[in-house]
């Protein structure tokens, strides 16, 4: 009677640990998903929506996930299509929601990291979508190639939407009054 | 301190998760192991159209990986190889294009045929511009589906790198965006709708600001449809007979007396300026009685008021006129204005403060008394002629005359004659002062300077009189005028009533040589039907469209839309109303061929031309600038 009791041990230690190392990676990214999703949408009960739809397929298939080369990376792709589907669906049930856009405009520089932060956000929101994602990840380091199999776009269009995005960037930011002064940079 | 895009970004990236972010996380992370809980207990299916490879080391090159991309959001691909010169597309494409999968051999001319006309040319810039900088873009464009069906679509195009990082050809990712494009268009749409509407209302309220008589009209006539009310017009004179001489004081005064009036009126009673002096206020809702009291207030405090405008003080002489008026009444505004017009003339005239009607006169005495004023008016010779030079933009010279008629008042003084005018047409009187004017005009073009021609002004109701023809042949031949230098300038083409009549008219005199023109082009009740089906030569812009046109770029594009129009029909264009040098190269630049206002001239009196009589008739009810 005692035969079967060691491999119900191992099966439910195994469960255990997929449940908290799941635990620990929605604690550790679940911010930075979000931040990733809203450099496209300002929507943030939709961006939460997503990212929260995601997260839990991601728990369901956690054993296949966690082997992946690296799961957040998967669990990119997967919330920008949650969060694209449901735009298109929204915009199909009520075109009048497109209508206003806010355009934020900072008076005074950020103070903060966290300032820093929702400016980035807010500008990257006034860019080409796709523009807006490669430059969130290039931000956050991911490399070229991770950026193209993320988004599924083509490696050249990478390299040229992160300069297309600088651009841009740095045009709104001397709009908003931050220019480079001469630092003979 | 001066900060720039990368300061900030390095501010951005320094950032660690706050107290408050960490809590969130936590909180978040809960609540999905909360739900996934749940779900797996009421066995929902979690994973649905989820793709789960694993995107980084399940990757097996660009054209699979954007075309899996695609089709996980349910767009379509076009596919053009630089090797073989092939282009393909996937069936999601196909439906985007409106065409079953294989139903259209693929080739980049069969993609450009089914292209909108009008937008190929930019998606063969736009692919080539990505080919040959080797960079990525993306566009809006039409396509053109089965039975002219068409829809917008939005592609972004690639460029694809082979092994040794070689560009070998282009990927296009398509999506129907027409409902997105449509929104985008209406919202843009309404924005500059909103933009224009705003600025004409000027910010008005619907109760409250001052009107002018078209509005104050207007305002009427929507209180006679919803109930009953009281009509009161308030007359002002300047105290010792000085007559204003206008600009800007006297308008000043009429904004100065109207808000002292409006303080005096009900809070729901609508107020407007009617002319130079001349006030109204409606008072919906109110019995004759306190009308009439509310009335003797207005006047009483009016004429107790030291009033300043400008260095001046002055005291206002002031008398009322007012009428009621039922719901569904037979009277219209005009005939209401006419009605309190003549009951404060009536109090005027026999000394009284106020005359009070309790209801609208019978429409034939209406008629019969300012028939009566009208015709006394020319027989009293009550008007004058000016004249305004006008500005032939080709040559640059002035090559024209407008005679206009002022009606003289009390004191002798010129005035602008359109309340006698409106009252006139109105009355179906304008006859005898056309008949006035061009024998009075005549005279002066037959002594005068040789000015090559001459406006002269014809009211559209004139136009359908039987007799007119006979009597202006009468005068050219009398006064030996050359019929090739007058033009005659219809005006109120609404009030054309008799059409063939006016046809006759209008075909016999361009034969006698005269030529024709349609004043106040592009407002009221003329139309472009006008140039199609009426013998003109000549369309006189409305002042309404040129006197901002510099700043307006919607009245600059209803301009050049007016005078292509006319350019086509063989008619030539003037905008009057010109008031400085950059409208009048505007103008030119837009191809109109003539020029009035002040910019050009002001109207002047004319030597010789008759004056008052002393016959005490007031017509000064409306200041009407004339340009």
């Amino acid at each position: 009677m005692t035969v079967v009791e060691p491999s119900v041990t191992v099966a439910e230690r195994r469960l255990a640990e997929l449940d908290a190392s799941f635990e620990e990676f929605c604690r550790e990214n679940i911010v930075a998903v979000e931040r990733f999703l809203r450099s496209q949408c300002g929507d943030r009960e939709l961006v939460q929506e997503a990212v929260q739809e995601t997260l839990i397929t991601a728990r369901d298939k956690w054993e296949e996930i966690s082997g992946y080369e690296k799961p957040l990376a998967w669990v990119y792709k997967t919330a920008r299509y949650k969060l694209m589907n449901e735009q298109a669906r929204q915009r199909r049930e009520a075109t009048a929601t497109l209508d206003e856009v806010p355009t934020d405009r900072l008076v005074a520089p950020p103070a903060d990291s966290r300032e820093a932060q929702e400016w980035l956000l807010s500008c990257l929101r006034r860019l080409p979508e796709r523009q807006a994602a490669v430059f969130a990840l290039a931000f956050e380091g991911w490399t070229d190639p991770e950026i193209a199999r993320i988004l599924g776009m083509a490696d050249n269009t990478v390299r040229s939407y992160k300069s297309a995005a600088r651009r841009r960037l740095k045009e709104l930011a001397e709009e908003a009054g931050f220019t480079a002064p001469a630092r003979g940079r | 301190m001066t900060v720039d895009l990368d300061d900030i970004l390095a501010m951005a990236a320094s950032h660690k998760p706050t107290v408050f972010e960490r809590a969130s996380a936590s909180r978040n992370t809960r609540w999905v192991q909360q739900q996934y809980t749940r779900a797996k207990a009421e066995g929902r299916d979690l994973v649905g159209d989820v793709d789960l490879h694993d995107p980084l080391r399940g990757d097996t090159g660009e054209v699979r990986r954007i075309t899996r991309a695609a089709q996980l959001a349910k767009q379509g691909t076009v596919r053009w190889d630089a090797a073989t010169g092939e282009l393909t597309w996937s069936d999601e494409m196909s439906l985007i294009l409106g065409r079953p999968p294989g139903a259209v051999r693929q080739t980049l001319d069969a993609l450009y045929g089914l292209t909108h006309p009008d937008d190929a040319h930019r998606v063969r810039q736009a692919a080539t511009a990505a080919w040959l900088g080797r960079t990525a873009t993306e566009l809006t464009c039409r396509v053109v589906q089965p039975a002219g069906i068409t829809r917008w679509v939005h592609f972004y195009i690639e460029v694809l790198t082979g092994d040794g990082g070689e560009p070998t050809g282009i990927i296009g990712t398509a999506r129907d965006v027409t409902e997105l494009e449509l929104a985008r268009r209406e919202h843009e749409r309404r924005a500059r709708r909103r933009a224009i509407v705003e600025r004409a209302s000027g910010g008005l309220g619907p109760r409250d600001g001052l009107r002018d008589r078209t509005a104050f009209s207007d305002e009427i006539d929507r209180s006679r449809r919803t109930g009953t009310g009281v009509l009161l017009v308030v007359a002002t004179e300047q105290g010792g007979g000085t007559e204003p001489q206008g600009g800007t004081d006297s308008e000043r005064l009429s904004d100065v007396v109207a808000t002292f009036i409006m303080k005096l009126a009900r809070r729901n009673d609508i107020c407007g300026v009617l002319g130079p002096g001349e006030f109204g206020v409606l008072m919906p809702d109110i019995g004759l009685r306190p009308a009439t009291s509310l009335a003797h207030t207005i006047v009483e405090r009016l004429r107790g008021q030291l009033f300043v405008a400008g260095p001046h003080g002055l005291r206002l002489d002031a008398w009322g006129g007012l009428v009621r008026f039922e719901a569904y009444d037979e009277s219209s505004s005009i005939d209401l204005l006419i009605d309190a017009e003549s009951a404060w003339r009536h109090a005027k005239e026999t000394g009284a403060l106020l005359k009070a009607l309790p209801r609208p006169a019978p429409a034939d005495e209406r008629q019969e008394a300012w028939r009566t004023r009208v015709r006394a008016a020319v027989a009293g010779n009550g008007f004058t002629l000016y004249t305004q030079p006008i500005l032939d933009l080709r040559l640059n010279q002035i090559t024209r005359q407008e005679i206009l008629l002022r009606t003289l008042n009390d004191a002798g003084n010129p005035v602008p004659p359109s309340p006698l005018l409106d009252i006139a047409e109105h009355v179906d009187e304008t006859l005898p002062i056309d008949l006035w004017v061009m024998d009075n005009a005549f005279e002066l073009i037959a002594q005068g300077p040789p000015t090559p021609h001459y406006q002269i002004n014809l009211s559209g109701r004139s136009l359908g009189d039987p007799g007119l023809l006979g009597r202006v042949q009468d005068l050219l031949h009398k006064h030996d005028v050359d019929p090739r230098r007058i033009t005659f300038e219809i005006t109120e083409t609404a009030r054309i009533d008799n059409r063939s009549e006016a046809m006759y008219f209008a075909r016999t005199i361009r034969e006698l040589g005269c030529q024709l023109a349609l004043d106040d082009f592009g407002a009221a009740y003329s139309s472009f039907i006008y140039l199609k089906s009426f013998p003109i030569d000549l369309v006189k812009i409305d002042g309404a469209f040129i006197t901002d046109i510099v700043n307006s770029p919607t009245d600059q594009a209803l301009v050049r839309s007016i005078v292509e129009a006319c350019q086509a029909h063989g008619v030539l264009t003037a905008a009057e109303y010109v008031r400085d040098a950059a409208t009048i190269e505007l103008l030119r630049g837009f191809g109109v061929d003539f020029a009035q206002g002040y910019e050009v001239g002001p109207p002047m009196p004319i030597a010789g031309a008759p004056a008052s009589s002393g016959t005490s008739i007031e017509f000064d009810l409306r200041l009407d600038s004339p340009a």
